[in-house]
């Protein structure tokens, strides 16, 4: 049996992802707030060079707007 | 060598487990654990019967169940036990896995009791991701198509 995010070039991974940030999504207000601090990722990147600390790049793939 | 035929034999004979189909008067009862990655909602817990939706199908789970490894849907978990009211918890996916000796671990990614969730937002998410499965690329689709899923499964379990 193939499934159809799997043709799509999904894998379980993505596909158990999504289904569990919809999941999220819809929860009450309550719930919501403590669940959704599990969706919060996210890189700090620096490059360093001759040396010196370069300017602060902030990757957030969640897209949640966090206040950092 | 017919020593040895005995010898052989004798292990046999002590058996006394014998794989039958699962029947409700069966003694035993399922032991059931159902964890997310973040937290164990059910340890070691005694069921006499664990209703869940999988790929394969819906399932009802008795102790002496075969042991199974399957894949479940977004969908309702219900636990039905001797002593306490059904259980339901509404899980987005992940896998059960039925051991020979009756326990029966349930790993999902997200999972809530049905109280958790709201029934006015899953509405409105329903109304956006079916807007989006005709829109954008391909992987925005599919991935819309996955929610959609997860969402109308919700809608279906959640009391009005």
């Amino acid at each position: 049996m193939s499934f159809f995010w799997r043709e799509a070039g999904l894998t379980y991974l993505q596909y158990a992802n999504v289904s569990a940030k919809a999941l999220r999504n819809v929860l009450k207000d309550q719930a919501k707030a403590v669940a959704i601090r599990r969706e919060e990722q996210f890189a700090k990147v620096q490059v360093w060079k001759d040396g010196k600390q370069g300017d602060t790049r902030v990757i957030d793939a969640s897209g949640n707007k966090l206040n950092l | 060598m017919f020593r040895h035929t005995l010898r052989a034999a004798r292990p046999l004979a002590r058996t006394s487990a014998v794989r039958a189909y699962a029947t409700e008067a069966s003694a035993n009862r399922l032991r059931v654990n159902l964890v997310v990655p973040h937290q164990a909602y059910l340890k070691q817990v005694e069921a006499t019967q664990v209703n869940l939706s999988s790929t394969e199908g819906d399932m009802g789970i008795l102790a002496e169940h075969v042991p199974t490894i399957a894949q479940l849907k977004p969908g309702v978990i219900e636990i039905f036990s001797a002593t306490e009211k059904p259980q339901k918890f509404f899980a987005s996916g992940g896998f059960a896995i039925i051991n020979p000796d009756s326990t029966l671990n349930i790993n999902a990614v997200e999972a809530f009791a049905l109280e958790d969730f709201d029934g006015e937002a899953v509405r409105r998410a329903i109304e956006d991701a079916t807007r989006r499965t005709n829109t954008g690329s391909e992987e925005e689709r599919v991935i819309a198509k996955i929610e959609l899923e997860t969402y109308e499964a919700i809608a279906a379990a959640v009391p009005k």
